[in-house]
């Protein structure tokens, strides 16, 4: 299989990846939206059994609603950036709300390998030039990497800085050792001109980010 | 009498308190906690006729949890909750020993359904 090939391939396992993720998430709001509403339900029939409705309890479970349904919006809202991120091959990213989105996403991650995922972003705005979905899928994997090999009940730090024309995204917390960057990760790093490096005893995981990245109008990502 | 004495297990506490007041409306004891850990202690304490428990949890899962409860509460039956419903899931969950497999969202009435198959199934099973 060519290297485009795999590329291709890891593409859409990172698509599918963050979609399985989120619809799980959404199937969660979902459940709870189901069992508010059936027990509103439950006290509506109640009452009308002859029983009292409690004014106070139905404002209590609209307000739980009315939470669940803005939580749900929000797991749309990034599923919605997400997708929108392969329009363009190339175009000015906003580096705040990339690694802020990328962090959204691989919450569910953490929370699985009992680790605390915190993002550190800097106050002004940072941006470069490149491929959107390129850019999310390289950090996503060396977060991922970072979670997996970080100690249970560790925190893992992801911490976006400005670095002369471009951009330093640290990785800290990863604690057994370094991964070999290869295969999808070392293609990505490639096709996006950024380097990764392990500082120190291998704790943190440093990409460095161009501010331009290489390429033209058109890149293969599936 | 109260009807059958209920453990829920879920991540989601929003999810567990509501299934909690809508099964006490109807005459459940119910009682919900948010974690595995939680789970095996409210076990350590009372005795639950059922644990209906999320497959995909923090720390430890329904699975595991339900092959905890095999070994140290075998009087409780298990029911797995899941999010993605798939089948690898519910072929693990009944080799842990859950008696029953149900995909959210859920049916209270399902549920309600499949809680009382669960405990006959079990209660026939052990005396079997």
């Amino acid at each position: 299989m060519t290297a485009g090939r795999d590329l291709k391939r890891a593409g859409l396992s990172f698509f599918g990846d963050v979609t399985a993720g989120i619809t799980h998430d959404i199937r969660n709001s979902l459940a709870i939206l189901k069992e508010i509403s059936g027990l509103l339900s439950d006290l509506g029939d109640a009452a009308g059994e002859g029983g009292t409705l409690d004014a106070e309890r139905v404002k209590s479970i609209a307000g739980r609603l009315d939470v669940q349904v803005n939580r749900a919006n929000a797991t749309v809202g990034l599923l919605n950036r997400f997708a929108h991120s392969v329009d363009v091959p190339r175009r000015r990213i906003d580096l705040r709300e990339t690694v802020a989105m990328v962090g959204d996403l691989a919450k569910s991650k953490a929370v699985r390998k009992r680790v605390s995922l915190e993002v550190v972003l800097p106050e002004h705005g940072l941006g470069v030039e490149g491929d959107p979905f390129l850019l999310e899928h390289v950090i996503f994997l060396l977060l991922g990497m970072t979670i997996e090999s970080a100690e249970r009940g560790g925190t893992v730090t992801l911490a976006l800085s400005p670095a002369g024309p471009g951009a330093t995204i640290c990785f800290e917390g990863a604690g057994r050792g370094k991964v070999r960057m290869e295969g999808a990760v070392s293609h990505l790093l490639t096709l996006t001109g950024c380097t990764a490096e392990y500082e120190g005893r291998g704790d943190t995981l440093v990409l460095e980010l161009p501010g331009r990245m290489p390429g033209k109008e058109s890149t293969d990502h599936g | 009498m109260s009807e059958l004495c209920v453990l829920l297990v879920d991540d989601e506490m929003e999810l567990v308190q509501a299934m909690a007041e809508r099964l006490e409306l109807r005459g459940f004891t119910a009682v919900g906690v948010r974690s595995a850990r939680d789970a095996l202690h409210a076990l350590d304490e009372d005795d639950f006729d059922v644990v209906v428990a999320d497959v995909r949890m923090p720390r430890m899962g329904g699975i595991q949890l339900a092959r905890r409860i095999r070994r140290k509460h075998p009087g409780a039956a298990v029911v797995l909750l899941t999010g993605h419903g798939s089948r690898r899931d519910a072929e693990e969950g009944k080799k842990a020993g859950a008696m029953a497999y149900l995909a959210k969202p859920i049916d209270l009435a399902d549920l309600i359904q499949v809680v009382r198959d669960a405990v006959s199934a079990k209660k026939r099973r052990d005396s079997s």
